[in-house]
C-alpha cells in the first residue's frame, strides 16, 4: 500500500527506530524459531547438575532443577510474544470499537456508558483486578490475557474516541452522511481507517505493556504456569541470587531489557513517522 | 405565492436549531424562518458572513442539521419529513459539495472509490457481473465531464492539487445524475484563476446538463459571476433576495449596501470600502426586533422592537424582489 | 523619495532535503520604503509567505536553508544567526501578525495579560501604567468596550475581534516594520474591511512601514502604496499601484488582473 511505502522510507531514515526494528524483529525470529519446534525445546529437560556455573553447555549454567537457563530463555520469547500478540491485538481492537462508538455517538447514552465503564475499570487497582480475574477463572490458561485485556483496552478507547470526535466534523463524513450512507459503514470504512496511526501505535505500546505485566504477573505467581516466562525465570532467581547464582536473573532481565528498549525505539519511531504535521513536508 | 411547479425547491419557515448541549447553555437558533425558491436549473446564490446561518440552511436540507420547524418541497413533498427509500432517492437527487477539497474527499480513499461510492450506495449502474468495468466507465466519464484525465481515478486526494480536488467532488457529485447540487463555498479556498475556471465549470453544467444550483458564498463576486437569484443572510433570516441584477443594481437592505459597499474594488481610483459599525453578533444572543437594527446606519422607530416582514418591492420584470426592513415597510404605508 | 526602512537583496529559500533542494524563494530583493504600505501579492506556492517568515527568522533552521546578500534594517545587518538578537528585535522593531487568529493567541490568558505583558516587558512598564497603554491601544483599533475586552479570552472574540487584538499587540511597540502575512483572509468581508483600514491608519499614525502580503488584488488597489507581484519564488513585477493597474507589465500579471471577479453594480 502506498502509504506503507512512505512509512518504510521515513521510518528507514530514523537511526533508532531501525535499530529497535531490527531487535524486535531478531526476537521475533526467536519467537518463530521455538514455535517451529527448532529452538528451545530442551527448556523443561533437567540434564545439568544444580546450579551449574555458565560454560560450554549451558551458556548461562542451569537452575535449581538442573535445567539450561539459555533453553529457558529462548522459551521465554515464544512465550512473550504469545502474550504479547494477544492482548496487543486484542485490547486495540477492543478499544478501537467502543472508543469509536463512544465519539461517533459523543454526549448520548453510548459515549456515557462507555465512559463510565472506563472509569470503572481504569479506577480498580490493576493488579487486584487481575488476581481476581484469575482467581474466578480458576487456572484458566487465558485468565492473565483476559485480565489485562479488559484494562488495556481503556488507553486505546479515550484515543479513539478524541479521534473519532474530531473526524466527525470533516466535510468527508458529512458528505457519507449527504447520500445517506448508515452509521455503521461510515465507522468502518471512513472513520477508522483515518485512525490507524494512532492504532498502530497503540498495538505496539500493548505489546511491550503486556510483556512486562506478564513479567510481574508471574513473579507474583498470578501469571503462566505450564511453560516458562522471564517473569518465572526472575520469581526463580530471587532465592538464587542470595545463594550466589546469577545465571536466571542476567538472562531473563537481558532479554527482557532488550526487547523492550527495541520496542520502545520502534514506537518512537513509528509515532514520528506517523505525526501529520512531520507528513505535511 | 410561487408554485411548486415552476420552482425544483421550495423552502418555507426553516428554522435550524441547534438544542442546548455540554457546550452551551443555551440552544443556537442559527436559521430563524427562511423562505426561498430555487426555480428549475436555476443559480441561487445564498450570501452571508460567518455566523448568518447559510451553511446551516444548506445542510438541514438534507437532513444534515436539526430541523425545529418548516418544509422543504421537492416535487410537492416535504424534503424535511422524509424517510426511508423516499429520502434515500431524495437524496441520489440532491448532491452536497464542500468548501475544503481537502477536507471533503475521504484521505484514505482512491478517486476511482471515492467516486463509485455513491453508486454502488445508490445501486445506479449494472448490477452483477460486469459490474466493477461498468462502475470504472461511469466513474471516468464523470471525470471528463469535469475536466479531468480519467488516468487520475487511482490518486489519492493528498496527490492532487486544490482545483483537482473540487472538480473531483464537484464529479462525486454529478455521478448520480443530480437534479439539485447545494454548493457551500465550493470556491472560497481556491486560487483566483482555479475559481475562475470552476465557475466557468458550474455554468456549463448548468448549460449542458440542466442542473439547479445552491450556492452558498460569502464572496459577492463570485456570486454575481453566476446566480440568477441571490439571497443575503443575516442572522438567521434572509434580508432581502431577487433577481441578481435587481438586487446588485438597486440593493434595497441597509445590510446589502453595507455588504457591496465593503469589497475592495481591483481599482486604485475607487473610494475605499465603508466600515460598518458595530461588531457581528452572535447567534446565541440575537438583538430584538430586526435583527440587524444595531448595526444600521438609518434605523427608525420600529426597527428594534418588531421584527420586519418581508415586503415586495415590484421593480422586477422576472423574480420578486423582496427585501425584510421597516425603511421599505413604512413607504408601503 | 523615502529612505528605505527594510531593505532585502538576494534572499534565497530552500528546503534541506535529500532530493534537489526547491526553492522556495528564489533570488528576491526588494526595499521596503517608510510609511509606505507595500502589497507582496501572488497565488499559493509563489512564496510570499516563506518570504516574510524569513525575514522574521522564523524558519526553522534544520528544515530551511535561508540565505541573502543583505537583510537590512535601517541600514543594519539583521542578526539572524544570533537567535537571542533576533527575539529582542521581534515584536518591538518588525511585528507580524498571521492569518489564523486563533492560534496565535495564548487560549488561557486574557487579552489584557497578554497585551499588557508586552507593554511591562518590552516598553519597561508598571502594571498601571501598561493597562493604560493596552486600553489606548484597544481604542485605537475600534473597540467601543475596551475594557470589556481586556477580560475576554480569546475564545469569547470572534475572529475579526481577535485579528484586532493582534494588530494591537504587533503595534504596542510602535515597530518600524509590521509584516501582515494574509490578516483578513480568514475574515469576512465587512469585518475586513474595518481590520484593514484600522490597520493602515495605526501604520500612519505611528509611522509604521507594513507589508502587506495578500492573494486579493482589491485589497492591493485600495489600502496599499507600491506592490510586487510574486511568482514561483521570484518577483516578476515592482510597480506602484497605479502603474500596475493601468499598465502591468508582465502577462503573467495581466492574467492575474483578468481573473479578478468584480462585483457588478448595474
Amino acid at each position: 500500500m502506498r502509504s506503507g511505502r512512505r512509512l518504510w522510507t521515513q521510518l528507514s531514515r530514523d537511526k533508532g527506530g531501525m535499530t529497535g526494528f531490527i531487535i524486535v524483529l531478531f526476537f521475533l525470529l526467536l519467537a518463530v524459531g521455538v514455535w517451529a519446534g527448532v529452538l528451545g525445546q530442551d527448556w523443561s529437560v533437567a540434564n545439568g547438575g544444580r546450579w551449574e556455573s555458565p560454560g560450554a553447555e549451558f551458556w548461562f549454567g542451569t537452575n535449581l532443577l538442573g535445567q539450561d537457563v539459555f533453553q529457558r530463555s529462548i522459551f521465554s520469547v515464544r512465550t512473550a510474544f504469545e502474550i504479547g500478540i494477544v492482548v496487543a491485538v486484542l485490547s486495540t481492537f477492543v478499544g478501537a470499537i467502543l472508543g469509536a462508538l463512544a465519539g461517533w455517538y459523543s454526549n448520548t447514552w453510548v459515549d456515557g456508558t462507555v465512559l463510565w465503564l472506563m472509569g470503572v475499570l481504569d479506577s480498580i487497582p490493576f493488579y487486584l483486578f487481575v488476581a481476581a480475574v484469575a482467581f474466578a477463572l480458576q487456572g484458566n490458561a487465558w485468565a492473565m490475557q483476559l485480565a489485562m485485556i479488559a484494562t488495556f483496552w481503556t488507553t486505546t478507547g479515550r484515543l479513539i474516541r478524541a479521534e473519532v470526535m474530531k473526524i466527525k466534523s470533516r466535510e468527508f463524513i458529512l458528505s457519507a452522511r449527504a447520500i445517506g450512507l448508515p452509521d455503521p459503514l461510515i465507522l468502518t470504512r471512513h472513520v477508522l481507517p483515518n485512525t490507524t496511526h494512532i492504532l498502530l501505535v497503540q498495538t505496539s505500546i500493548a505489546f511491550v505493556a503486556a510483556i512486562k505485566t506478564e513479567v510481574i504477573l508471574s513473579f507474583l505467581g498470578l501469571g503462566v504456569h505450564d511453560g516458562v516466562s522471564w517473569g518465572l525465570m526472575l520469581a526463580e532467581s530471587t532465592q538464587e541470587v542470595l545463594a550466589g547464582h546469577f545465571g536466571n536473573f542476567l538472562a531473563a532481565s537481558l532479554m527482557l531489557f532488550t526487547l523492550v528498549m527495541g520496542f520502545n525505539l520502534l514506537t518512537d519511531a513509528l509515532q514520528d513517522a506517523f505525526d501529520p504535521k512531520q507528513a505535511a513536508l | 405565492m410561487s408554485g411548486a411547479d415552476r420552482n425544483l425547491l421550495s423552502v418555507r419557515g426553516l428554522v435550524v436549531r441547534y438544542p442546548a448541549g455540554v457546550q452551551s447553555a443555551a440552544s443556537l437558533t442559527a436559521v430563524r424562518g427562511v423562505d426561498l425558491d430555487i426555480p428549475q436549473q436555476g443559480i441561487y446564490g445564498l450570501v452571508g458572513e460567518s455566523g448568518c446561518g447559510k451553511s446551516s440552511l444548506a445542510h438541514a436540507i438534507l437532513q444534515l442539521k436539526p430541523v425545529a420547524a418548516g418544509q422543504a418541497l421537492w416535487h410537492r413533498q416535504d424534503l424535511l419529513s422524509m424517510r426511508g427509500s423516499q429520502l434515500r432517492s431524495a437524496r441520489r437527487k440532491i448532491q452536497l459539495v464542500f468548501q475544503d477539497p481537502l477536507a471533503s474527499l475521504s484521505p484514505r480513499r482512491s478517486v476511482l472509490q471515492t467516486l463509485v461510492e455513491p453508486l454502488d450506495h445508490f445501486g445506479i449502474g449494472q448490477a452483477g457481473t460486469g459490474q466493477a468495468g461498468s462502475r470504472e466507465e461511469q466513474a471516468s466519464a464523470a471525470l471528463e465531464t469535469v475536466g479531468l484525465s480519467p488516468d487520475l481515478r487511482h490518486r489519492y486526494p493528498r496527490e492532487l492539487s486544490g482545483g483537482q480536488r473540487q472538480r473531483v467532488a464537484l464529479a462525486r457529485a454529478l455521478i448520480t445524475e443530480p437534479e439539485l447540487i447545494i454548493a457551500d463555498e465550493p470556491v472560497s479556498s481556491l486560487d483566483v484563476s482555479v475559481q475562475a475556471r470552476i465557475i466557468e465549470l458550474i455554468l456549463e453544467l448548468r448549460e449542458k446538463l440542466g442542473i439547479a444550483f445552491l450556492f452558498v458564498s460569502h464572496d459577492l463576486a463570485v456570486v454575481g459571476q453566476l446566480a440568477d437569484t441571490v439571497g443575503v443572510m443575516y442572522l438567521g433570516k434572509i434580508v432581502e433576495q431577487g433577481a441578481a441584477d435587481d438586487v446588485f443594481a438597486r440593493p434595497a437592505h441597509p445590510y446589502t449596501r453595507a455588504l457591496l459597499a465593503a469589497v475592495p474594488v481591483a481599482d486604485p481610483d475607487h473610494p475605499r470600502p465603508e466600515i460598518l459599525k458595530g461588531e457581528p453578533p452572535s447567534p446565541l444572543t440575537p438583538p430584538s426586533g430586526c435583527v440587524f437594527h444595531k448595526r444600521c446606519p438609518e434605523p427608525i422607530t420600529p426597527c428594534s422592537t418588531i421584527v420586519p416582514t418581508e415586503t415586495s418591492l415590484q421593480d422586477s420584470q422576472t423574480t420578486d424582489h423582496r427585501v425584510r426592513c421597516h425603511l421599505w415597510n413604512s413607504t408601503k404605508n | 523619495m523615502s529612505k528605505p526602512v527594510l531593505t532585502v537583496r538576494n534572499l534565497r529559500v530552500s528546503i534541506r532535503s535529500q532530493d534537489a533542494p526547491a526553492m522556495a524563494v528564489d533570488g528576491v530583493s526588494f526595499a521596503l520604503r517608510e510609511g509606505e504600505v507595500l502589497a507582496v501579492v501572488g497565488e499559493s506556492g509563489c512564496g510570499k509567505t516563506k518570504t516574510a517568515e524569513s525575514l522574521m527568522g522564523l524558519l526553522p533552521t534544520d528544515t530551511w536553508d535561508v540565505q541573502a546578500d543583505a537583510i537590512e534594517l535601517d541600514g543594519v545587518n539583521l542578526p539572524m544567526q544570533n537567535e537571542r538578537e533576533m527575539r529582542k528585535i521581534r515584536g518591538q522593531e518588525i511585528s507580524m501578525i498571521f492569518q489564523e487568529p486563533q492560534t496565535a493567541l495564548d487560549p488561557v490568558f486574557t487579552i489584557g495579560n497578554q497585551l499588557c505583558s508586552i507593554y511591562r516587558r518590552h516598553r519597561n512598564k508598571n502594571r498601571k501604567e501598561a493597562t493604560l497603554a493596552a486600553l489606548d491601544m484597544l481604542q485605537q483599533v475600534g473597540f467601543a468596550d475596551p475594557r470589556r475586552i481586556l477580560h475576554s479570552y480569546p475564545h469569547q472574540l470572534s475572529g475579526g475581534m481577535r485579528q484586532r487584538v493582534m494588530i494591537s499587540m504587533a503595534m504596542a511597540c510602535r515597530p518600524r516594520v509590521l509584516i501582515a502575512d494574509e490578516p483578513t483572509t480568514a475574515l469576512d468581508v465587512t469585518t475586513q474591511a474595518q481590520v484593514l483600514s484600522r490597520m493602515t491608519l495605526l501604520g500612519r499614525e505611528f509611522g509604521t512601514s507594513i507589508l502587506l502580503i495578500t492573494h486579493d488584488l482589491g485589497i492591493v488597489a485600495q489600502y496599499c502604496d507600491r506592490v510586487l507581484v510574486m511568482h514561483a519564488g521570484r518577483i516578476i513585477e515592482k510597480a506602484t499601484v497605479h502603474e500596475l493597474f493601468t499598465d502591468p507589465q508582465q502577462s503573467y500579471t495581466r492574467r492575474l488582473l483578468a481573473a479578478v471577479p468584480q462585483v457588478r453594480t448595474a
